[in-house]
């Protein structure tokens, strides 16, 4: 698919990214779940969705964890 | 007020942007980035990054170590990431007023155009100083909406010469924080240091009257959204009166000129 090899596959989260991104509410830790393409924030009980590769930091599109 | 709740802004597909400020955009953050003049190998924020027309400056003029763009619309952040496969940048969905990044994570924040969009600047501008370290620049641009941004002040002048009303969507009005003495108050109030503000000006120049028309019928921004709300006839009514009052050369050429004002300030040490 690619020709340029430093480029990343378009539907994976560039991990230098993962390092530097927090919750926007509490701007707390996120854990990453790779299986489900999700960033998980524990204070926030939020699981913000990572569409092809972007990861979506907002809460009104994050799923509600119980 | 209620006038725009009720018709809000349209900002989400990203193809419709490029013709209408996308093109004069680029040229501007041109000119900020070079203004800026910082070093290399900083780690760079883009604050409302759109299709990416700073995003994109940033990699090619400033020798970045990375950059990072958010913006709250996934529509224009797909036209971004379409746009570049450099390995240094990097794109999330965000909003302003709330970053997504932790304290002191960039050299650098940046915001073209974007800044009046913002319901609350002052929160953005507060969220921009806490993610850059201490010493780090912010920095931002805006058109001068009431004056020399002349592509979209013609556009409003012929709109409210026919309906009155279409001046209570005119960015003019709506939004007085640009200018630089208002960006100027809200940098300093937001602590930072060492505030700077100039004015960036740039030709926009129209191959013929269709190239600065066609635009505004895209539907992206405040003065499209508002063409796309009219009846044909009043549509056909405002595109006449422009192509009667925009100065056009023998050829059809139609040059005006936009300024956009910049302000940077320091975070402290």
């Amino acid at each position: 698919m690619s020709s340029m090899p430093t480029a990343r596959p378009a539907n994976t989260v560039d991990p230098k990214l993962l390092e530097i991104l927090v919750c926007p509410v509490t701007k707390g830790p996120l854990e990453y779940d790779a299986a489900r393409q999700e960033l998980i924030s524990r204070a926030a009980k939020l699981a913000y969705p990572i569409r092809d590769g972007i990861p979506i930091m907002l809460a009104d599109e994050a799923r509600r964890l119980d | 007020m209620a006038t725009q709740q009720s018709r809000p802004d349209v900002w989400a597909a990203g193809d419709a942007y490029e013709p209408y400020i996308g093109r004069w955009s680029r040229l501007v953050a041109r000119a900020f980035i070079a203004w800026l003049a910082l070093p290399p190998k900083q780690r760079w924020l883009d604050v409302g990054c759109g299709t990416g027309a700073v995003t994109q400056t940033i990699l090619d003029c400033a020798e970045a170590a990375e950059v990072t763009g958010v913006d709250p619309s996934e529509g224009f952040v797909a036209v971004a990431r379409s746009r570049t496969r450099d390995p240094r940048a990097s794109f999330q969905i965000g909003d302003a007023q709330k970053l997504p990044l932790g304290d002191a994570t960039a050299d650098v924040a940046v915001s073209g155009l974007v800044l009046n969009f913002i319901p609350d600047p002052a929160k953005a501008i507060a969220e921009m100083r806490r993610v850059v370290r201490p010493g780090g620049t912010v920095a931002l641009y805006v058109w001068d909406y009431a004056g020399e941004m002349q592509l979209i002040r013609r556009f409003w002048e012929a709109a409210i010469a026919l309906d009155p009303s279409a001046r209570d969507l005119d960015e003019a009005r709506r939004f007085p924080i640009c200018r630089p003495e208002s960006l100027r108050e809200l940098l300093q109030g937001a602590g930072l240091e060492h505030v700077e503000a100039r004015a960036i000006d740039v030709s926009t120049t129209f191959r013929d009257f269709e190239d600065y028309w066609s635009p505004f019928l895209g539907g992206q921004g405040p003065a499209p959204t508002y063409c796309a709300a009219l009846s044909d006839d009043r549509r056909s009514q405002l595109r006449e009166r422009l192509r009667t009052m925009l100065p056009a050369e023998a050829d059809g050429t139609i040059r005006l000129m936009a300024r956009a004002f910049a302000i940077r300030g320091a975070s402290a040490t």
